[in-house]
């Protein structure tokens, strides 16, 4: 049971690494970005091909290069594509709808790259990229790399939420977020914002990316559609943009999959995740943390 | 006739292509964005071919196929009525992503990873091309007079028009339960001419199909997703194929319409005509205005 639980912590952790992304794009800008799965894939992809493919690169050089590589792509993404949108679009409505259409177009090109470079195949990391040791804690047992995960995102999480809620930057895009025309006639520069903040998201993804290939050690083009499925439960369970709830959505959800697992059978955890989904919507659509600074 | 038959796979897939980019238009122009297409299409699919490896007609799976969608819409609908926007978006795409997941794990009934073969191809060729033209005549009718203005109306601005007398939640339901019998259709018909059905056919990639199809023909006129789906079904067959990159090339094309074109060939194609009607008629005194 505490196993079961450590386990469930770990895997929770990487959910609220995948979901922070997700939940403050389309808090601050009014994204949903449903790349934000190819993205984190792009992380995993990433840390393939330095370490088996082109160099044997030691895991300390890995995690920040791939972090980096999909910060520079979330980049990249806002300069080519949501910046056009959004200097072009007649109304909001229609610049909401053409941004998501966009993220599905961008999400099936890195898959269709990713496809190509794993030759439709799952892949593996070498093993010595990280040797994994266990810790025997007389209750349970803990690996290595679920450390360094519960670690990453023990700081990640508190560093999110003192940049929305105490930085300049992070002031600066919640009043973005509750009226665009306000906040761009007090000196908000909606652009250089944007960049920021989807580079920031494309960092937390390549970050969950790179930390579950080493936890599960298969990676292949799909990987992030399971995580976006997941994902989705956490921000419907916790409400958009705020970092508590989606951390504690995120381990409730771990959790119940986990134990699922455990002591029901492994192949009804969607099947619970969607009733979960479901129950959300109909008792409490707004989430757990009601709309707190999100656009109405 | 012979044009028909040595052309019977792409006529299938334009088919198929048609009815998921009108289920997404459907549901789209009543303001309801919705990924729940390719769930509909995947249970319709799942449906339709354990039904005819059992031996049912065509026509008996066919309304077992559509009732089905009907009632698993109205199922999902109170769910979904409250929702806004891009909750909704993200809301049916879970349900689609579940679907997918479904399909892999419930083995007994989808086959699983390898999905279900010999399924008995029962649809001709005539009765395919019938069932498409009936879908987009029901579209057209629903976008002209009472009912056309009524639901453009209800997109544009859902509180105005419900103050006009616009029973939005009704129209919206409808719209979605429209979306989910068009999108069970295009299952049903897959099985029915393809003969087989898996994952690989319900996956990520039939969603980015049903979007390019309403992106490249126009996400609100009734002729874009046929025009869409005979450029995306049609051209590869014709034009020299870009082979493994056909993805790549689909996806960067999207990509540039929905950045550049969101009115899609049928708004190019509308422009230029009303680019020549204006020529036409302009004097030369009010040119120079």
């Amino acid at each position: 049971m505490v196993q079961n639980i450590v386990n469930g912590l770990s895997l929770g952790a990487i959910y609220a690494l995948f979901a922070f992304g997700l939940s403050i794009a389309w808090a601050g800008l009014n994204i949903l970005n449903l790349a934000h799965g190819a993205i984190f894939m792009v992380g995993a992809l990433t840390a393939w091909l330095l370490t088996e493919v082109w160099a044997d690169v030691p895991f300390v050089v890995v995690l920040p290069a791939a972090v980096l590589v999909c910060a520079v792509l979330a980049l990249a993404m806002e300069l080519l594509v949501f910046r056009p949108i959004r200097h072009r679009a007649r109304d909001e409505h229609q610049q909401t709808l053409t941004t998501v259409i966009a993220t599905v177009a961008t999400a099936a090109l890195l898959i269709a790259v990713a496809e190509h470079l794993t030759g439709g195949q799952p892949r593996a990391l070498p093993q010595s990229l990280f040797e994994v040791r266990t810790f025997d804690l007389g209750i349970a047992r803990i690996t290595d790399i679920q450390l360094v995960i519960l670690a990453l995102a023990a700081v990640a999480g508190p560093a999110l939420a003192w940049f929305l809620g105490r930085s300049l930057q992070g002031r600066a895009l919640r009043a973005l977020a509750v009226d665009r025309d306000m906040a761009r006639l007090t000196g908000v520069s909606a652009d250089r914002l944007s960049a920021l903040t989807i580079a920031v998201t494309g960092a937390l993804a390549g970050l969950a990316g790179v930390l579950l290939a080493v936890q599960i050690n298969a990676i292949e083009a799909h990987m992030g559609e399971t995580l976006l499925f997941k994902a989705f439960a956490i921000i419907i369970i916790a409400g958009v943009g705020s970092i508590g709830a989606t951390v504690a959505a995120a381990v409730v959800l771990a959790l119940v999959e986990t134990l699922v697992a455990a002591y029901w059978v492994s192949s009804m955890r969607d099947v619970v995740v969607f009733a979960l989904i479901m129950a959300f919507l109909v008792v409490r659509p707004q989430g757990i943390a009601g709309r707190g600074w999100q656009r109405a | 006739m012979s044009w028909f038959a040595a052309n019977a796979p792409m006529l299938r897939t334009i088919s198929v292509l048609a009815l998921l980019g009108y289920s997404v238009q459907i549901a789209l122009r009543a303001g309801v964005f919705s990924f729940a297409t390719v769930g509909f299409y995947a249970t319709g699919g799942y449906l339709a071919a354990n039904l005819l490896k059992g031996g049912w007609g065509r026509y008996p799976t066919l309304l077992v196929v559509l009732v089905a969608a009907v009632l698993l819409a109205l199922l999902l609908a109170p769910a979904l009525s409250r929702l806004r926007f891009l909750y909704l978006a993200m809301a049916t795409l879970a349900f689609t992503l579940f679907v997918q997941s479904l399909a892999v794990s419930w083995a007994t009934y989808t086959g699983g990873a390898q999905g279900l073969f010999a399924i008995p191809r029962v649809l001709p060729q005539p009765e395919m091309l019938a069932l498409v033209a009936v879908v987009i005549v029901l579209v057209w009718a629903t976008q002209r007079g009472a009912t056309g203005r009524a639901i453009t109306a209800l997109r544009h601005d859902a509180l105005l028009s419900a103050s006009a007398g616009v029973d939005v939640a009704r129209r919206q339901v409808n719209a979605f339960v429209g979306s989910a019998v068009v999108g069970a259709l295009a299952g049903f018909v897959q099985v029915s001419t393809f003969g087989v059905f898996g994952p690989a056919d319900i996956g990520f990639s039939v969603v980015v199909d049903a979007l390019t199809v309403l992106v490249v023909g126009g996400a609100m006129a009734w002729p874009g997703p046929l025009l869409g789906a005979v450029l995306l079904g049609g051209l590869p067959a014709y034009v020299s194929s870009a082979g493994d990159w056909n993805l790549v090339v689909q996806a960067i094309v999207v990509l540039v319409l929905v950045v550049y074109r969101p009115d899609g060939l049928a708004g190019v194609v509308a422009q230029a005509a009303r680019g020549l009607a204006a020529r036409r008629t302009r004097r030369p005194a009010e040119v120079s205005g």
